[in-house]
């Protein structure tokens, strides 16, 4: 934790205008991306301005379903990526000064066919082939059981990973948000990017708060880094995708791990259902899957789909009290991998848009803020050059 | 600002200019071609209201908007205008249609540019690189299949 002098956090209603507010690095988007990347550049030093146009994690972090999943991931360069976020999350939080309901309480997956269960073994060896991914641990029925009584008898198997995570989505961002003005970031809510124009050697971004100037831009508004980056010229397809989680009110026990059921072994279809059992004993239930819109609104149609998955899929919960429901929406680049680092083509952009925000808010920070400090960002598997066209 | 997205085909047809000049004067015929495109009403000033429905991945979106046709010669162009229903994308464009005699057939250059406004206009400008291609090989097919039957 550090205590800067200079530390500000200008809040939504405070209207007046910044004159000309310049900083070492501009990021637009107060979500897990943009907050880490702010923290990662004033624990390096940077002066650094973040502009959100609403509250801090108001698009899509704070309404995160708070799993730091590596099993869910398939064999390539998000999966490398969250494995070293999971690694790097200990280390991060204590940084922080706080735990943020963090817990290595890691997940369960069931299978209900003999093909499901062969389809996941043969994915998990080729997951195995990426650096620091140790595999998971199948089960057969009665280890299953054992493991998570509340799975329904159908089910004829499962895998557990045992270095999956959990923290709370909206005690990480308030410890983010706090500890990035404690460096001396500064945190501008209610200010949404207008215009972003690169005038001379420094990028101008005009809001309703006024102009802020800096020679380095990190894009960091997730499902709307699409419109942003249309500003620069640089073509980014974010596709926005919502969903909506369901919370119990506390029933501490009835689960040990975060527990899943999906019918694609793959993972890259709808979730079917799956429960992250908070370390408070709510019950997290989610999610669904709407692609190309912004609505968060909650639908009956999704309340019922979350709650018919429930009960089909661990019965034993069915009418447990529901205390809360929220839909956000999630940024998915078209190719299904995150966008992390420099554009080259375009003096001081830098992009950071992840696909599993909460599972890499850790780490992007780290990555991105190591390219805007000139250093070697690694990772070009999930660099913004890789979607420049081929002339 | 993103550069508009541009689409270019050659349509072969075994009539003559003036046969498939006279099957472009069918404007909702003509829109009709193009896949998931309808046109919905005439206009009092001659424009067509229209809707064309685009699926990518797993979304969808529904433009409704106008349809304006102008011809010159041997040449038309349709151009059109619209929005999805809750306003998160917008998208103009234009198919130029130049025919040309080819023996005893004709050759009908097609070119066509659309460009994106909104949140979603670099997913509509995506899906229109990837899809757009196929789209106007249909469009194709189904005007050959109108004027040669």
């Amino acid at each position: 934790m550090c205590r800067s002098p200079h530390a500000s956090r200008e809040r939504i209603g405070d209207t007046r205008v910044v004159p000309a507010a310049t900083a070492d690095c501009l990021v637009i988007g107060g979500g897990f991306a943009g907050l880490s990347t702010a923290l990662h550049l004033a624990w390096s030093g940077a002066k650094v301005r973040v502009v959100e146009r609403g509250r801090v994690g108001d698009g899509t972090s704070s309404r995160a379903s708070g799993w730091i999943c590596a099993q869910l991931r398939s064999p390539n360069p998000l999966l490398a990526l969250v494995l070293e976020s999971l690694a790097y999350y200990p280390a991060f939080l204590a940084r922080l000064g706080t735990d943020c309901g963090y817990a290595v309480s890691g997940s369960t997956v069931a299978f209900d066919s003999p093909e499901q269960l062969a389809s996941r073994r043969t994915i998990d060896a080729e997951m195995r082939k990426v650096p620091a991914y140790e595999g998971t641990r199948f089960l057969d029925a009665r280890e299953l059981r054992e493991l998570e009584p509340a799975f329904a008898e159908r089910m004829v198997g499962g895998a557990f990973y045992a270095r999956d995570a959990q923290v709370d989505p909206r005690l990480l961002l308030e410890a983010m948000h706090r500890a990035a003005v404690a460096c001396g970031a500064t945190v501008h809510e209610g200010a949404e990017v207008t215009e972003l124009v690169r005038d001379g050697a420094e990028w101008r971004a005009t809001t309703a708060m006024g102009d802020f100037t800096a020679p380095q831009v990190v894009n960091a508004s997730g499902a709307w880094a699409g419109a942003i980056s249309d500003q620069t010229g640089f073509e980014l397809a974010v596709m926005p995708v919502s969903g909506q989680l369901l919370v119990t009110r506390p029933h501490p026990g009835v689960l040990r791990s975060c527990v899943i059921y999906q019918p694609d072994p793959r993972f890259e279809t709808t979730l079917a259902c799956g429960i992250r059992p908070a370390v408070d004993g709510r019950l997290w239930m989610g999610t669904t899957y709407r692609a190309g819109t912004y609505d968060v609104s909650i639908t009956t149609a999704d309340t019922q789909a979350i709650l018919g998955a429930v009960a089909s899929v661990f019965p034993s919960l069915v009418g447990l009290e529901i205390e809360q429901a929220w839909a956000g929406v999630r940024p998915v680049p078209t190719d299904l991998l995150p966008v992390y680092g420099r554009v080259s083509s375009i003096d001081g952009y830098h992009i950071a848009v992840p696909i599993a925000g909460l599972a890499e808010a850790a780490i992007i920070g780290k990555v991105v803020a190591a390219g805007v400090m000139g250093g070697d960002a690694g990772h070009p598997e999930v660099s913004p050059d890789r979607l420049l066209e081929a002339d | 600002m993103a550069a508009p997205v541009k689409l270019a085909r050659t349509i072969a047809f075994k009539s003559a200019p003036a046969a498939v000049r006279a099957a472009l004067d069918d404007v909702p015929g003509v829109v009709g071609c193009i896949p998931g495109a309808t046109v919905t009403a005439t206009n009092p000033d001659g424009s067509h209201a229209a809707t064309i429905g685009v699926h990518y991945a797993d979304a969808g979106v529904r433009f409704a908007g106008t349809v304006r046709a102008a011809s010159d010669g041997d040449s038309m162009v349709v151009s059109a205008s619209g929005k999805d229903g809750p306003g998160t994308v917008s998208a103009t464009g234009a198919i130029r249609l130049v025919m040309r005699a080819d023996g005893a057939g004709t050759s009908m250059d097609v070119q066509a540019e659309f460009e994106f406004g909104g949140l979603l206009a670099p997913i509509a400008r995506s899906a229109t690189k990837i899809v757009g291609p196929h789209l106007l090989e249909a469009f194709g097919s189904c005007l050959v299949s109108k004027v040669d039957g």
